[in-house]
C-alpha cells in the first residue's frame, strides 16, 4: 500500500442539550451561604470562598486595602504562623490561591476529596483568624511594589495599565490596579488592614462553593464543622459602582529598543448584565475570537503581522473594556494599525455576515462541555458569577439569548457599543521608530510617555 | 482507575483509547514522535515551523478550515512542539469526534498536497513574531534559550529551543518542510490518544476507518545518541539587560523520563523550591526576604537527559551575592541531608495534587496517555505515575540531589540595565 485511501467527511451529530450544573444552596445560622455541586467522577475537589468585598470598597486613599488583607489571610492565624500554615496545606497536598479582582476576592483550595475535612479547617481559620502579623505585612507590600515594577517592564501588563488609566476618568477605582499604586502602597499600615478585616469579612458576605464528587464524604458536615464556628456579624457593606468612561486617545509607552509593538486599542465596555450581552460577544468573536476572524485573517494568516490578535469584551462587575489587543513586528507598527482600524470601520459600517453569527453563536454554545468538565472550572464560574452579581443559571440564560441573536442584532448591538471617536490605543513600543509610522497611518494626537 | 485500551493499527499507529463518561465530549490528542531534537543544525525551528504548516490545509481540507470547522461545533484545539515530541489535539462536543479524527486523518496522510510557498512564507513570518513575543520582547525571555546552549554543547540536540533561529527558519524551504513531513509523519511514528463520552470499539473502529487508509511508510531515522552525565563543572553566564530585577536562573541535566532517577529529581526540585513551604521560599521569600519570587521544575526529557531549572528573582535591593550563597547553601544542604520525613510527605503530596490537576480533563489525560505511548510505547505507565513517586524514598532524593549541586548547574545571572531594551 502506498496510495494514500481518505474517508468521506463525516457528518457531525447536533449537540446534546446542556445545562450548568445544578446545585445544592443553603445558609448556616451564621449567615454563611454554602452552594453545592455534585459532580461524579472528578478526583479532585474544588473550594471557592468568594468576598463580596469590591476594590471600590477601598478606603479613601489606601488602594489595595482589600486586596492585600486578603493576600495576608492565609500569613498567620491565631493557630499558625505562615510558614506552617503554608506547611499544613501542603501536608495534605491541597493548592491554596487567593485572587482579587475589581469585583472581589476569591480563595480557592483545590484538594483530592478523601483530604477535603482536614484542609477546610485550613480556609476557615484565615478568613476566621487572621493575625496580620507586621513582617509578614510588610513584605507582601514590599513584593506588590516591586510587583507593580516588573509588570511596567511586560509590554503587555504595561499596556493594559496605561489603557485602564485612560479609559476610565481617574474617580474610577477601575482606572488604578487592584493592589493599589506605589502612593497608596506606601500609606497602608498593619492598623488599617486589620480594621478593614473587622470591618467587611463576617459570613454575612461571603458564599462558600464547593464542587466535586463527594461520594463516601460527609460534605456538609466538614463544612459545619468547619465554617460553624465563624461568628456572625454586622459588615459594613460597598456596593459595586459604576465606573465612568472617558475618551482614551493614543498613547506610546516609550520602551526604546522594542523588537514588537504591543497594542491595545480599547473604550469603556459593559459588563454581563447588559442586556445585549450576547449580541456584542458575537459581535467580537466575529470581529477577533478567533484564529479565521477578521481581524486574525487578515493580521496574522494573511500579512504574517503577528503571532495572535485577539478582540473581546472584558467584564467587570460593573462595566468592563472592548480591546482589540495584539504584539506585531515593530517594522509594521503603521500598517498593522491601520489595518486594524480598516476592519473595525468595515464590520462597524457593514455589519456581520450570516456565517460569522452561525460560527459564533456555534461556538459560544457548542463549547460548554468542553469548558466545564471539571469540578474547578465549575467552581470558578459559579464563584465568578456570585462576584458578578449573576444568576445561578446565568449561562442556560445566556445560551437562551444566544439562539435568538441574528446577524443584524449582533451588528446593530455591536456598532452601538463601540464607536470609532471613542476607541483610543496604546502602543508599547520603540518611540523613536513608530511614531512617524503611526502618523502616516492616520493616527496623529499622539502621547508619548516613559515605559 | 480509568480504562486503557491500546490497539496497534496496520500500518504501524498506535490508538490508545480511555472511556469517561462524565461530559458529553471527547478528547484526542496525536502525538508524533518528532521535535526539536530531531533537527539538523541549519534548520533549527522546522518541527515547530511545520506544526503551524499542518493547520494550513491538507488534501481535503482548505486553508484555514481546520480551525473553522473544529471551533464552529464548540471544540477547542491547538498544537505545541517540543524537544522530543510535537502534538496535536482537539476536545469536541461528543457529536463532532469523528469529524475530530477524519481532519487529524487527513493531514497524516495528505499534508503535503496543500503545502504551498505562500502559505509557508506567511506562517514564517508568524512563527517570527512568536519568537519576539515569547522570548525577545519579554524581560528575561531568552533565559531558556541561554540555559540548554550552555548547558549543552553544540552537537548535542538539546542546545537549542524548538523555537529555533530566526536565521535558520529564513533559511528552511519548502523542500525542507515536504522532506520533514515524509521522514518523520506518518503513522509507525504516531500514537493517537481518544478519551472521553465514546466506547472503546466506537473509537477504536473510528480510528481503524479514518487512519487505516493511511500507509506505514518508512521507519524514521534515529536522532545521535544524547546520553551525557551531569555537567562537570557550573558554566555560567552574567547578563545585563533592562530588566525589572535581578535574578539567578539555574539548570541541571538530570536523569532521563521513565527513569526513578527522574521521579527523584523531581521530588527534590519539589523540596526545594516547590511551593510556599518550599526551603528556597521560606528561605528568600519569607524569612530573609531576598526574593519576589521561587520556583522549579523537571522537563522530563527522553533524549539522553531531562533537565531541571530553577528560577530565582530578587526583590529590589536585595543583594544578589548574598541569595547567590543562599541558593548555593541549600543546594548542598539537600545534596548532602536530603529531606526529613515530613518535607517528603509534602513533596509527595503537592507532586500528587498537580498530577490530578494536570489530568483532571480530558484533554490532560489524553495527554498523558500519548505521552507514555509515543515515547515510551505504553500508555498504561499514565496509571502508575502517583504509585512510582510516592516509591522513591528519602535517600534516593538526597542522592538526585547530589546533581542538583552548584558546581553541576549552568546559571544565567541577570543584572539590571538602564535605557534601552537591546
Amino acid at each position: 500500500m502506498t496510495e494514500v485511501t481518505f474517508q468521506p467527511r463525516p457528518d457531525v451529530a447536533p449537540p446534546a442539550a446542556w445545562r450548568f450544573p445544578g446545585a445544592s444552596r443553603r445558609v448556616l445560622d451564621n449567615g454563611l451561604t454554602v452552594v453545592r455541586y455534585d459532580l461524579l467522577g472528578r478526583p479532585l475537589t474544588s473550594v471557592q470562598l468568594v468576598l463580596d468585598l469590591p476594590s471600590n470598597g477601598d478606603p479613601d486613599g489606601l488602594d489595595g486595602a482589600t486586596a492585600i488583607m486578603a493576600r495576608t489571610l492565609d500569613e498567620g492565624t491565631s493557630a499558625h504562623d505562615g510558614a506552617a500554615f503554608a506547611a499544613a496545606l501542603a501536608r495534605c497536598g491541597a493548592a491554596y490561591g487567593c485572587w482579587t479582582s475589581h469585583s472581589g476576592v476569591r480563595l480557592e483550595l483545590s484538594v483530592a476529596v478523601a483530604r477535603l475535612a482536614t484542609a477546610l479547617p485550613l480556609l476557615s481559620e484565615a478568613v476566621r483568624t487572621p493575625t496580620f502579623p507586621q513582617d509578614e505585612l510588610d513584605r507582601l507590600v514590599k513584593q506588590e511594589l516591586d510587583g507593580l515594577v516588573s509588570r511596567r517592564a511586560t509590554p503587555t501588563s504595561r499596556a493594559r495599565m496605561e489603557l485602564l488609566a485612560r479609559c476610565f476618568d481617574p474617580t474610577s477605582r477601575m482606572s488604578r490596579p487592584v493592589a493599589g499604586t506605589e502612593q497608596s502602597l506606601a500609606r497602608l499600615d498593619r492598623k488599617a488592614i486589620a480594621r478593614h478585616y473587622a470591618d467587611h469579612v463576617c459570613p454575612g458576605v461571603a458564599t462558600l462553593v464547593l464542587a466535586g464528587d463527594f461520594t463516601g464524604v460527609d460534605a456538609d458536615a466538614a463544612v459545619d464543622t468547619a465554617f460553624g464556628p465563624w461568628p456572625a456579624g454586622e459588615p459594613e457593606r460597598s456596593a459595586a459602582v459604576d465606573p465612568v468612561g472617558t475618551r482614551p486617545g493614543v498613547t506610546v509607552v516609550d520602551r526604546p529598543g522594542s523588537v514588537q509593538s504591543v497594542l491595545d486599542f480599547g473604550c469603556a465596555g459593559v459588563d454581563r448584565r447588559h442586556p445585549r450581552w450576547a449580541e456584542l460577544s458575537v459581535g467580537a468573536y466575529a470581529l477577533g475570537g478567533s484564529i479565521n476572524s477578521r481581524l486574525s485573517a487578515l493580521l496574522r494568516e494573511e500579512k504574517g503581522y503577528t503571532y495572535g490578535i485577539r478582540a473581546q469584551f472584558v467584564p467587570e462587575r460593573r462595566g468592563g473594556l472592548f480591546i482589540v489587543s495584539s504584539a506585531v513586528d515593530a517594522d509594521v507598527t503603521g500598517p498593522a494599525v491601520a489595518d486594524v482600524l480598516r476592519v473595525v470601520d468595515g464590520q462597524l459600517a457593514s455589519g456581520i455576515t450570516a456565517k460569522e453569527r452561525d460560527d459564533a453563536v456555534d461556538f459560544m454554545l457548542g463549547v460548554s462541555p468542553v469548558r466545564f468538565q471539571t469540578a474547578d472550572a465549575v467552581a470558578r464560574q459559579a464563584a465568578e458569577q456570585f462576584l458578578d452579581e449573576l444568576p445561578p443559571d446565568y449561562l442556560d440564560r445566556r445560551n437562551a439569548a444566544l439562539r435568538e441573536v441574528t446577524a443584524e442584532s449582533a451588528s446593530t448591538a455591536f456598532a452601538d457599543a463601540v464607536t470609532r471617536d471613542d476607541l483610543g490605543l496604546v502602543v508599547v513600543g520603540d518611540a523613536e521608530r513608530i511614531v512617524g509610522p503611526l502618523a502616516e497611518a492616520g493616527v496623529s494626537d499622539v502621547t508619548v510617555v516613559p515605559a | 482507575m480509568r480504562s486503557i485500551e491500546q490497539v496497534r493499527l496496520d500500518n504501524g499507529l498506535r490508538v490508545v483509547v480511555s472511556e469517561d463518561d462524565t461530559a458529553a465530549a471527547v478528547a484526542v490528542n496525536v502525538w508524533y514522535g518528532v521535535g526539536s531534537r530531531h533537527e539538523r543544525a541549519e534548520r533549527t525551528g522546522l518541527a515547530h515551523l511545520f506544526e503551524h504548516l499542518m493547520f494550513q490545509g491538507s488534501a481535503n481540507v482548505k486553508a484555514g478550515e481546520h480551525f473553522d470547522r473544529l471551533q464552529a461545533v464548540g471544540a477547542t484545539l491547538n498544537g505545541t512542539t517540543s524537544f522530543d515530541r510535537t502534538n496535536y489535539y482537539e476536545t469536541v462536543p461528543r457529536g463532532a469526534f469523528e469529524l475530530a479524527l477524519w481532519l487529524e486523518a487527513d493531514r497524516m496522510g495528505g499534508l503535503l498536497e496543500a503545502l504551498t510557498q505562500e502559505n509557508m512564507d506567511n506562517q514564517r513570518d508568524v512563527v517570527k513574531n512568536e519568537r519576539r513575543q515569547r522570548y525577545e520582547n519579554q524581560p528575561y525571555g531568552t533565559v531558556h534559550e541561554r540555559l540548554f546552549a550552555l548547558a549543552f554543547p553544540e552537537s548535542h540536540q538539546y542546545h537549542h529551543l524548538p523555537i529555533g533561529s530566526m536565521a535558520d527558519l529564513d533559511a528552511a524551504s519548502l523542500d525542507d518542510a515536504a522532506g520533514f513531513f515524509r521522514t518523520h509523519y506518518a503513522p509507525r511514528n504516531a500514537v493517537v490518544a481518544i478519551v472521553g463520552d465514546v466506547s472503546t470499539d466506537e473509537a477504536t473502529a473510528a480510528a481503524k476507518r479514518y487512519f487505516g487508509g493511511i500507509p506505514a511508510g518508512p521507519a524514521a531515522p534515529e536522532p545521535p545518541d544524547g546520553t551525557v552525565g551531569p555537567l562537570p563543572d557550573q558554566v555560567r553566564q552574567d547578563v545585563t539587560e533592562p530588566v525589572p530585577a535581578e535574578a539567578v536562573y539555574s539548570m541541571w541535566r538530570l536523569p532521563v523520563d521513565g527513569s526513578r532517577g527522574a521521579d527523584a529529581s523531581e521530588l527534590a526540585l519539589q523540596v526545594l523550591a516547590g511551593g510556599s513551604s518550599s526551603r528556597l521560599a521560606e528561605r528568600l521569600e519569607r524569612r530573609e526576604q531576598l526574593a519576589r519570587g521561587v520556583g522549579a521544575g523537571l522537563s522530563r526529557l527522553v533524549g539522553g537527559t531531562s533537565t531541571g531549572v530553577l528560577a530565582v528573582t530578587l526583590r529590589l535591593g536585595a543583594d544578589l551575592e548574598t541569595t547567590e550563597a543562599v541558593i548555593d547553601e541549600e543546594l548542598e544542604r539537600l545534596a548532602s541531608e536530603g529531606p526529613d520525613d515530613d518535607e517528603l510527605e509534602r513533596a509527595r503530596a503537592l507532586v500528587e495534587h498537580d498530577w490530578l490537576d494536570e489530568t483532571s480533563d480530558y484533554a490532560g489525560w489524553a495527554n498523558a496517555l500519548a505521552h507514555f505511548g509515543c515515547l515510551f510505547g505504553d500508555a498504561t505507565l499514565a496509571s502508575g505515575v502517583v504509585d512510582r513517586l510516592h516509591a522513591v524514598s528519602g535517600a534516593e532524593v538526597r542522592q538526585a540531589a547530589e546533581l542538583l549541586r552548584a558546581e553541576r548547574c549552568a546559571r544565567v545571572v541577570y543584572h539590571v540595565a538602564e535605557g534601552a531594551v537591546a
